[in-house]
């Protein structure tokens, strides 16, 4: 707060509009993309802030809101909004402010426009979605909205940025002539008529080019929505829209997959490659270790995700630009609402699958404080990525000699299994919070569009880079805080696996050691599970180490550390990898949280570190007590 | 016959004042369909008589555009008997069960 008062207060204009109306659309070309988001003090909502791009020269900065179709608040994320607007800790109050209002829904959205008339706020009135106007030979009456509301009105073309230049005249020369009033609150009555009035008012805007019939004009609005409507009824049929939606899903879920596989190969082998140049530059030296492997491998392992991230974010802008993530909302809102969600949870449960990272930071498009609550509690639960080379490894281990399929089936139960587990501890949490907010669903459906591909990879590429931002450095220090620990002290030793199990890691594992007994398992794994707190992936690079693998060959690596896990004995001489002591690790990592990007977005993302810490302690000791008592009953039946 | 019942529990003095009954010609009382009870059929059209209950739901209804004398036309139900499907005007909007109940309405087509 001391920064804000001591720095001069910057001019700024507020762009407000109903969800889908364009208005992140008109953001984006208005500042060319270059933004940075800023958290509301105190509060988890968070808006963009942004200067004019270059091209469109000197102007106050834009600030961009979070959809609303009012300026009353209702809930405590819309009560910021408002607030950002009034006592902006950065622009004070902003000294105008851009209705968005989307021109195929004028006789609703007007309605926003009345309520900031009211105030007193100059404004400019922006109309998106002309082209889907102008295609049906509707035209809107300009001069006419101008005059009603004694502002200046501007047409604009989200798709091509037609129209950019004058709305960025516009907003330099809004002026603060006084001091704006708080929004006026209707009651039913007055809130019914201005509803009555907007809608006449919408209606008379739009003229038809070729006659004057108010009635075809209705017609022609109808028209806009025939063809989402047809295809609605396929894809929201009870029977064949859940088809539909489990089709749509498993696609995108499967491309995150196989087609980030060979990205995420490369990724991978630029920084081994890099890392060991590093190393065999100044062999056995310190600094050659910590460059190579300290930090090129560190960069690697935080990196590695990138591709999956980037396709899981493109995915994503596809289901949003052409409108059918508000449908898969709608399709799986009855599922969610019996353990407490509801479907606006589905994204970011989804992107869980890939990162818990931009899943948490998804859950802001949830309304309902207590569902988003729910939903960023459970994310961590959701099988990412980072556990598919544990499971990898465990599951060919088992598996080992026996048919492929086996295994598949199992890394689907897996995966089931931390659907369920979320399931779970979601109907739980409904159970015991208290039902404070509540839970909205009223989703408005856009109509079914044809998404641009250049949008969608900027707005994959900026998604990408916030995550690279947000997650990268979290990932990257706890990397070489795992290197550190398992060089020192004794650095100097030649033979790695002495040198790990001196180290302050290996200390750490033997101290884990009784903790290790009850689930099966011994030191070894112990230092590969805290090891696991870097990035999971990293338990598999420490087992090779710990069990003494020294080829760097990937699929000799992996077949090398399966004789020795099969060798591995405990110390009264039965094996230390059975059926039920690989069970327990596999249902240890299914639910631990064991990534500290995670915890630190969770944080970040909830405001609150004790949600983040208790989150952090309560899937650690689940995750402990489920493995052992896994190993204590199978290893009973002898496996 | 739940009209009948109603005016006989609540009492006709009350009946006027029941957010669920509007008043009809000569004691005629009429119950409301809520939008969702109701079970429309897909392509019906209902018009909205008017809105009650949550408060905050109602006001969100009403920065939808949703109103009394709004006809609304039941496009269909989500799986799972989840939300109601709506389409005025150009929007397609869907309602969970709970915020469909506030909406009571009366069938001017369909079933």
């Amino acid at each position: 707060m001391h920064k804000s008062e001591t720095h001069q207060r910057q001019i700024g204009v507020a762009l407000i509009g109903a969800p889908n109306s364009g208005k992140t659309t008109l953001y984006n070309w208005l500042t060319g993309s270059k933004f940075k988001t800023v958290n509301y003090p105190g509060a988890t909502v968070e808006y963009s802030l942004g200067s004019l791009a270059a091209h469109l020269g000197e102007g106050p900065l834009v600030m961009d809101t979070p959809g609303t179709y009012s300026l009353h608040p209702k809930s405590a994320d819309e009560m910021v909004t408002l607030k950002a607007l009034y006592e902006n800790p950065e622009l004070g109050t902003v000294a105008g402010i851009v209705v968005v209002i989307d021109g195929t829904h004028l006789s609703r959205h007007l309605l926003l426009a009345e309520q900031v008339k009211e105030t007193g706020f100059p404004m400019v009135l922006v109309v998106t979605m002309a082209d889907l106007l102008k295609k049906q030979g509707l035209e809107l009456d300009v001069k006419k909205l101008s005059e009603t509301y004694s502002c200046p009105v501007l047409v604009f073309d989200g798709l091509l940025g037609g129209g950019l230049l004058e709305v960025a005249t516009a907003i330099k020369s809004l002026k603060m002539a006084h001091c704006p009033t708080k929004p006026m609150i209707w009651n039913f009555a007055e809130t019914e008529t201005k509803i009555r009035q907007i809608e006449s008012l919408g209606s008379s805007l739009l003229l038809d080019v070729n006659s004057q019939g108010s009635r075809q004009t209705a017609e022609k609005l109808h028209k806009i929505s025939e063809f989402s409507l047809k295809l609605d009824r396929v894809l929201l049929h009870p029977i064949f829209g859940l088809l539909f939606f489990v089709l749509i899903m498993g696609l995108l879920f499967s491309s995150i997959f196989w087609a980030a596989a060979p990205a995420m190969d490369f990724v991978d082998s630029l920084f081994a490659s890099g890392a060991e140049w590093v190393v065999e530059r100044a062999p056995g030296s310190l600094w050659s270790d910590f460059l190579g492997n300290g930090i090129i491998a560190s960069f690697g392992a935080a990196l590695v995700f990138v591709p999956q991230i980037f396709i899981l974010f493109f995915g994503i802008g596809l289901l949003e630009g052409s409108g059918y993530l508000a449908r898969a909302a709608t399709v799986i809102d009855k599922p969610f609402s019996w353990v407490g969600m509801s479907g606006r949870s589905f994204v970011p449960i989804l992107s869980g699958f890939a990162c818990a990272v931009p899943a948490m930071i998804a859950t802001r498009n949830i309304s309902s404080s207590r569902d988003r609550w729910i939903t960023t509690f459970i994310v961590p639960l959701m099988t990412c990525s980072a556990r598919l080379p544990v499971y990898a490894l465990l599951l060919a281990f088992v598996f080992r000699g026996e048919a492929s399929w086996k295994p598949g089936i199992a890394l689907a139960a897996l995966y089931l299994g931390s659907v369920l587990v979320g399931g779970i501890v979601s109907a739980v949490l409904n159970k015991v919070l208290p039902k404070k907010d509540l839970s909205f669903f009223m989703m408005e459906l856009p109509i079914y569009r044809r998404p641009r591909l250049r949008v969608l990879l900027r707005q994959a590429y900026d998604r990408t880079k916030s995550y690279v931002f947000r997650a990268g450095p979290a990932i990257f220090i706890f990397a070489v805080l795992v290197w550190g620990t398992s060089t020192f002290p004794h650095y100097e030793l030649e033979d790695p696996q002495m040198r790990l199990e001196q180290s302050y890691l290996g200390q750490v594992g033997k101290i884990l050691d009784p903790v290790m007994q009850p689930m099966g398992s011994d030191w070894r794994v112990g230092i590969g599970m805290v090891s696991a707190f870097a990035a999971r992936e990293v338990f598999v690079s420490t087992l090779a180490i710990v069990f003494n693998i020294t080829t760097d060959d990937e699929v000799e690596q992996e077949s090398g550390l399966m004789q020795k896990m099969t060798a591995a004995v405990h110390t009264d001489g039965s094996p230390l990898f059975t059926v039920a002591s690989v069970a327990a690790i596999l249902i240890f990592f299914m639910i631990a949280l064991q990534c500290m990007s995670t915890v630190a977005v969770a944080a970040k993302e909830m405001s609150s570190w004790k949600f983040a810490i208790s989150q952090l302690v309560v899937f650690n000791l689940i995750a402990y007590l489920l493995s052992v008592a896994v190993y204590q009953s199978l290893s009973f039946f002898g496996l | 016959m739940i009209c009948i019942w109603l005016s006989f529990r609540d009492g006709l003095f009350f009946v006027d004042r029941h957010p669920l009954l509007v008043h009809g010609r000569w004691g005629i009382y009429c119950a409301l369909m809520n939008l969702y009870d109701a079970q429309f059929k897909v392509g019906s059209l209902v018009e909205v008589e008017t809105l009650a209950g949550v408060e905050l739901i109602v006001e969100r209804l009403h920065e939808l555009g949703i109103r009394i004398g709004t006809q609304l036309e039941v496009v269909g139900y989500a799986p799972f008997q989840g939300p109601l499907l709506l389409r005025f005007k150009s929007t397609l909007i869907a309602l969970r069960k709970e915020e469909a109940q506030c909406t009571k309405v009366k069938l001017i087509s369909g079933k």
